[in-house]
């Protein structure tokens, strides 16, 4: 039973009503899942972020710092979002949804499915975490595997180059190297995610590249693989790539080892590539799909994003 | 708490809860254009409202979210009653069937419209890309909005039709074969007043049903005592205290040949969610917390989830009760080791049923002599294919809302078939069938599943008993595991054929799960059978149906009947066998294929639950069908694709249905002629948003040379109008509209008889002309004149004519349809890139919508062909009983080139050359697609659907699963 819905107009009246309210309190932005009939969340109080203001979208030092509710098709429909982000965000079919949901709820329910956080991975994008005093920035990776339940594991990202990542702790999910907090949700639960007021996409480099891609079987389906990746290009080699790869675990992950195997290193031939990506991955079989299958279409997903990232025009970043 | 919202350009002050749905908000405040398809996980975009001028689902959104914001419904598009640009746009186009989507594609036009003059197809599909619709297929959208961006920018062509954007048949007709408004069109496109759900009224009471957990017990003991305390709580239901009558919730003619093998609340309880106690309370929140108060014990059974498991020796048995016959007890019948908790079965007739081994029904039969046929092959084959349950999805889920009217009770009911609601009511409730009133309301989708009356016998006795008026309405989730899904189906297809591709024999080895219930379990698999062997000519022809009942979900009818199973199976073999044979399988079907004029002799054996007549093939379009088909589709080129993981592939499949069922369909109708020479229609044809209330308007119209607009219509109310047995078995055009046809037939000979007398003349000399005149050799009048003269002091009376419309001749309906596939041979992925339409329904009435239905037919099919099926755990829970993990077809779902083709034929038989279009188009799409990924990557894909994980395990890619 919903008692009261609150409209902070500041993001530091936002906090002081979650830490008032704590796990009776929930952030609203969009409402999507939220208030989807599913939702686990059932707070007393809801905390409307509607008022805060963060819907902007800025350039600031060739990097882009989207407010955290600025609604995905927005997103979409600016001019200054870089293509690979703008097709990530694509990915989710529906405009209805892409009408009301925002950039920030997006990353904050974490989902394991979401065709957007690979993408924001691969463009090793942070997100802004206000504080008391300060906002702290941590990356979207650690977000996703430290942010979504307490926050009291959060770490700050502890260096900025692409594919420096913290370990993974508790081995949430074969393949996932990240510093994961167990019991990572798929879907919002208590509500007590850490606010996030913007998600910040870093300027990159002239040689970088990244696409993205999905599986999906129907139109309505939810991903049942999302993958984004992205690489400097030299002129044989490819450097720091990123394989983040939603749909093998609870949340999205990192394919380091795959990384670390490709780095400095001319692109596999396809199949060889789609060969050492499925050896990479470790999904369970569900009743809707077999292991196998996903382990062969993560291979498949994965190795066509490279091919599309390298494409002439094709996924600069 | 105070919001201030403007709604529809007008700003108010409202006092909202803060968890208050914006939907809910709008509802109440008489927005009834926004709707409700999946209860609020934001999959369907039925509650699509704009926000800020951006489509958004209302049901995601709580009412303080909406505080300060300007919101529009569609209620805003049409200021008078005179429609907008978009919404005479998407009447002309044909996209408005059930309309239950309709509100919502509006507003999401308007959207587009606002922010592009001239959409791309891209732009159009992304626009609708979050709206569900489970009738149109889509394709008419693009051809909508296309005209819409026309009428927005010049206005003055608003009103009207534009010339060329459907064809058009039949020069010699005025109406008939023309595109002419939807006569529910604009009511639809306003968003009006239409469904069950804006029937209700103040203080009406809710129904809500505790499902059981198990798919197969018993009920040990039930304890209803704190729910029944419930303040708030009018009723509780149980086995306890519900009829003790058994029926069948199937609504087909009686005596059916569906067994009655429940009550409405069984001690047995047979799938998840399978009634166990319903409660009716004054407000949804209270049923839904009295339904938590209820204690049960089960004692808990193995359940039956397949065919094999049903029919192994020592299966658990699903009806272990008592078996009755009212005609012809099979000798033999032993009862002695009956369980009374498992009830009764009453059979109206025998069904080769024999529960305690499962078996629900069963048939046999054929033509000549299939062993000599087989003798007498060259060539033998002999395949085994599987299809899995498919559900019906309309996008408006089960409802009812009955109250009383003095004595009597009404049914405001969402149904296909009104007048068996009434009969099967009234005998539950041991009235009289005049004390029931069923009124057919808009249908939000039907498809089959609203064949059925899954819900209307429990809201109609709780108001009976309690006389208060009760809404009932399903979840989406009840929807999937409650009302009506696609029979599974396994078919092994033998076929034997000389060197030169004759057909010599061809033998149906079918076997069926009906689920928990016998509704349609005889009459879908056979079906199966009898709309797909007598397209194909052969001597010899052998069908062996039998159905078993499981704990899946219910099954019963769903668009097609059983065609879809039993076409794919066949038409797939008949792919196979042109393979075998080295033939190219379009010569294969012209070499087989039936022919104008072409006797059935198989008829004979494929009557339902009664022996058949065989018939001359009346009117075929079959060839050219194929002949243009093949033309457009480049039949026999080669194509190739440019990514190299992706091969190209071709398909066909030739397809029929019938046009009702003749020697049990009936239909009725009466025309009367009013004061001021205009007419008013009754009818008992069911309109589900196919548009059969436009197809019996034109009838009148067209016959008695009148304009659409002077006919008026009520339907399908069984206070008001004639009987009908229901829009069901593809009978609607044939059968209502021929009895539409034949009331004015009558009622124009009543008028010239009249005219005759005023006149002076002789009748002979006197002819009707458009508009609304009898013509004399000298002088005319108009029927206005003819009304007043019968209806004065002096005349004969008010003229009308009801004309009652059975035979025993059948129209078929034929098809060919073709598609071009690309399957990526690294995903598995199948793209249908081409998909080509060609059917034949004699005179296309309504050809805008003959198209719809096409489109709608093909584009299920294609789901269920490539993605869409129920998957159940062993326990026989269906994992994916609702719109975001079930896969139905969303718009992006289409065929990148998609295009029926109305194949003109005149049936002799049929209202004006007219025979039925809509359940046929549901054969093609699973075997055209399975021979074209045959064609492009030499796999059989012989299990639906065809998933990418399926075309890799056939490609050998990865291992097959066998967990499942
Ligand atoms: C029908 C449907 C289809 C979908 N399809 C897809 C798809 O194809 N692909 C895909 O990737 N996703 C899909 N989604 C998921 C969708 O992208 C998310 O629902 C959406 O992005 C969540 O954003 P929101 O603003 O609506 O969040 P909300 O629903 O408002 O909130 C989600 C969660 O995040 C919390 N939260 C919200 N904002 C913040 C914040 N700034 N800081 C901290 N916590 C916050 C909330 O408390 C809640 O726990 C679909 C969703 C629906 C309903
Ligand atoms: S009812 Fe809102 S999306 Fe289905
Ligand atoms: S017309 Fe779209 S759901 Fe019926």
């Amino acid at each position: 039973m919903v008692e009261q819905f609150h409209r902070p107009a500041t993001i530091q009246d936002a906090l002081s009503l979650k830490r008032r309210f704590q796990g009776r309190a929930a952030f609203l932005a969009g409402g999507t899942l939220a208030n989807a009939k599913d939702s686990r969340l059932h707070p007393e109080h809801w905390i409307s972020l509607a008022g805060l203001k963060l819907d902007r979208i800025d350039l600031k030092h060739g990097g882009l710092i989207i407010g955290a509710l600025c609604p995905l098709q927005r997103l979409i429909e600016d001019p200054r979002t870089p293509e690979p982000l703008r097709a990530a965000a694509a990915q989710i079919v529906s405009r209805n949804v892409r009408n009301m949901a925002t950039i920030g709820g997006h990353v904050a329910a974490n989902l394991p499915y979401s065709d957007l956080i690979p993408m924001l991975i691969a463009l090793d994008a942070e997100v802004e975490l206000p504080g008391l005093r300060v906002a702290k920035r941590v990356s979207v990776m650690d977000y996703i595997t430290t942010g979504a339940t307490s926050g009291s594991t959060m770490r700050v990202r502890s260096a900025t180059k692409s594919g420096v990542m913290s370990r993974c702790t508790s081995a949430c999910a074969p393949g996932c190297t990240s510093a994961c907090a167990s019991g990572v949700s798929s879907a919002p639960t208590s509500g007590s995610n850490r606010l996030i007021t913007r998600i910040i996409v870093p300027r990159s480099d002239r040689n970088r590249v990244a696409a993205c891609g999905n599986v999906r079987e129907s139109a309505n389906a939810r991903s049942l693989l999302s993958v984004a990746v992205s690489l400097t290009l030299t002129d044989f080699d490819i450097h720091d790539p990123i394989i983040a790869v939603g749909g093998v675990g609870p949340h999205v992950v990192r394919l380091t080892s795959a990384e670390r195997a490709l780095d400095g290193k001319p692109l596999p031939p396809t199949g060889k590539l789609a060969a050492m990506i499925s050896r990479c991955v470790r999904p369970t079989s569900t009743p809707f799909a077999s292991a196998a299958y996903v382990k062969h279409q993560a291979g498949a997903v994965v190795s066509s994003a490279f091919q599309k990232a390298l494409r002439p025009k094709g996924g600069r970043g | 708490m105070k919001i201030k919202v403007t709604i529809n350009g007008t700003t108010c002050e409202l006092d909202v809860e803060p968890d208050e749905r914006v939907r809910d908000l709008l509802r109440q405040r008489g927005l009834l254009s926004v709707r409700n398809g999946c209860d609020g996980q934001g999959s369907c975009g039925a509650c699509s409202i704009l926000l800020e001028g951006r489509t958004v689902n209302s049901c995601l959104l709580l009412a303080p979210q909406i505080d300060g914001k300007e919101i529009r419904t569609v209620e805003h598009l049409a200021k008078t009653r005179d429609l907008s640009a978009i919404q005479t746009a998407f009447v002309e186009a044909g996209v408005v069937q059930c309309g239950y989507c309709t509100p919502a594609m509006l507003l999401a036009a308007e959207e587009l419209l606002t922010r592009e003059e001239q959409p791309s197809r891209e732009q159009i599909a992304d626009a609708f890309s979050g709206i569900f619709c489970r009738c149109t297929g889509y394709e008419q959208l693009f051809l909508a909005v296309g005209l819409a961006a026309k009428r927005v920018k010049s206005p003055t062509q608003a009103a009207g039709t534009t010339p060329g954007t459907t064809p058009e048949f039949r020069d010699d007709l005025r109406v008939i074969g023309k595109v002419k408004p939807k006569v529910d069109g604009p009511r639809l496109v306003r968003g009006d007043k239409a469904f069950v759900e804006d029937m209700v009224q103040a203080g009406s009471c809710y129904l809500k049903m505790l499902g059981s957990p198990h798919a197969h017990a018993y009920i040990k003991k039930i304890d209803t005592t704190a729910a029944e305390a419930t303040p708030g709580v009018v009723l509780v239901l149980t086995h306890r205290n519900c009829p003790d009558v058994y029926y069948n919730q199937a609504g087909q003619g009686f005596p059916e040949p569906s067994p009655y093998d429940r009550k409405m609340f069984g001690q047995k309880v047979r799938h998840i969610g399978d009634r166990v106690a319903a409660v009716v309370a004054e407000t949804p929140a209270i049923a839904r917390e009295a339904i938590l108060k209820i204690k049960v014990q089960y004692e808990v059974l193995q359940p039956v989830l397949s065919i094999e498991a049903a029919a192994a020796s020592g299966a658990p048995v699903l009806h272990n009760g008592v078996f009755e016959y009212v005609v012809g007890t099979p000798a033999g019948l032993d009862n002695s080791t009956a369980d009374p908790r498992d009830g009764k079965i009453i059979y109206q007739f025998p069904i080769h049923a024999d529960p305690r081994r499962n078996i629900a029904a069963a048939v046999t039969g054929g033509i000549g002599d299939i062993d000599q046929g087989l003798r007498e092959a060259e060539v033998v084959i002999e395949r085994d294919y599987e299809t899995s349950q498919v559900q019906c999805t309309p996008l408006e889920p089960h409802i009812v809302y009955t109250r009383m009217d003095g004595d009597r009770l009404v049914i405001h009911a969402s149904t296909q078939v009104p007048w068996h609601i009434r009969r099967i009511v009234s005998r539950i409730l041991g009235i009289s069938e005049n004390q029931v009133r069923v009124i057919k309301e808009r249908v939000g989708g039907g498809f089959g599943a609203k064949q059925d009356i899954v819900l209307e016998e429990v809201a109609a006795y709780a108001t009976w008993v309690t006389g208060r008026p009760v809404l009932y309405k399903f979840t989406r989730e009840e929807e999937f595991v409650a009302s009506r899904t696609r029979h599974p189906m396994k078919i092994k297809v033998t076929l034997g054929a000389k060197k030169d591709g004759k057909l010599t024999a061809i033998k149906m080895d079918l076997t069926a799960n009906t689920g928990p219930y016998g509704a349609h379990a005889l009459t879908v698999p056979m079906n199966a059978c009898s709309k797909s062997l007598p397209l194909l000519l052969c001597e010899n022809v052998r069908f062996v149906v039998t159905t078993y009942y499981s704990n899946i979900p219910p099954c019963g009818a769903y668009q097609g009947y059983g065609a879809p199973q039993g076409s794919y199976a066949l038409q797939l073999a008949s792919a196979e066998m042109a393979r075998e044979l080295g033939m190219d399988h379009l010569a294969f079907l012209q070499k087989n294929r039936v022919h104008d004029g072409s006797m059935l002799e198989i008829l004979r054996c494929l009557g339902e639950g009664r022996e058949g007549t065989p018939q001359a093939v009346s009117s075929c379009g079959l060839g050219p069908a194929l002949a243009q088909g093949s033309e457009m589709i480049r039949w026999g080129v080669k194509e190739e694709s440019d990514d190299p993981d992706v091969r190209i592939g071709k398909g066909v499949a030739i397809i029929q249905q019938a046009s009702g069922l003749p020697g049990i369909d009936s239909a009725n109708a009466s025309v009367t002629l009013l004061g001021d020479g205009t007419f008013m229609l009754l009818s008992g044809g069911t309109d589900m948003g196919t548009g059969l209330d436009t197809m019996t308007t034109k009838m009148v119209a067209e016959c008695l040379c009148a304009a659409m607009s002077d006919v008026a219509l009520i339907a399908a109310d069984t206070d008001v109008t004639p009987y009908d047995d229901g829009a069901y078995a593809s009978s609607g055009t044939f059968f209502s509209g021929t009895a539409a046809l034949q009331a004015a037939q009558g009622l124009r000979a009543k008028i010239i008889e009249a005219a005759s007398k005023m006149l002076g003349e002789p009748e002979e000399d006197l002819e009707i002309a458009f508009p609304s005149t009898v013509k004399g050799r000298t002088v005319s009048v108009t029927y206005a004149e003819v009304a007043r003269f019968t209806q004065s002091g002096t005349g004969s009376g008010p003229l009308s004519s009801t004309a009652c419309f059975t035979t025993d001749k059948a129209a078929f309906p034929y098809g060919a349809h073709f598609c071009q596939v690309a399957v990526n041979t690294r995903t598995g992925a199948v793209k249908v890139r081409k998909y080509y339409a060609l059917q034949d329904c004699g005179t296309p009435i309504n050809p805008e919508l003959a198209l719809g239905q096409i489109y709608g037919g093909v584009l299920k099919t294609i789901g269920h062909s490539l993605f869409e099926e129920m998957v159940l755990d062993k326990q026989g829970r269906c994992l994916n009983a609702d719109l975001l993990s079930y896969r139905v077809p969303m718009i992006h779902d289409v065929p990148e080139d998609f295009r029926a083709v109305l194949v003109e034929t005149n049936d002799p038989f049929g209202p004006y050359g007219a025979k039925s279009v809509s359940e046929i188009s549901c054969n093609g799409a699973s075997p055209a697609i399975a021979a074209a990924i045959h064609d492009a990557v030499g796999v059989w894909m012989r299990s639906w659907p065809f998933t990418a994980e399926k075309v890799l395990t056939a490609l050998g890619t990865i291992p097959g699963r066998n967990d499942r």
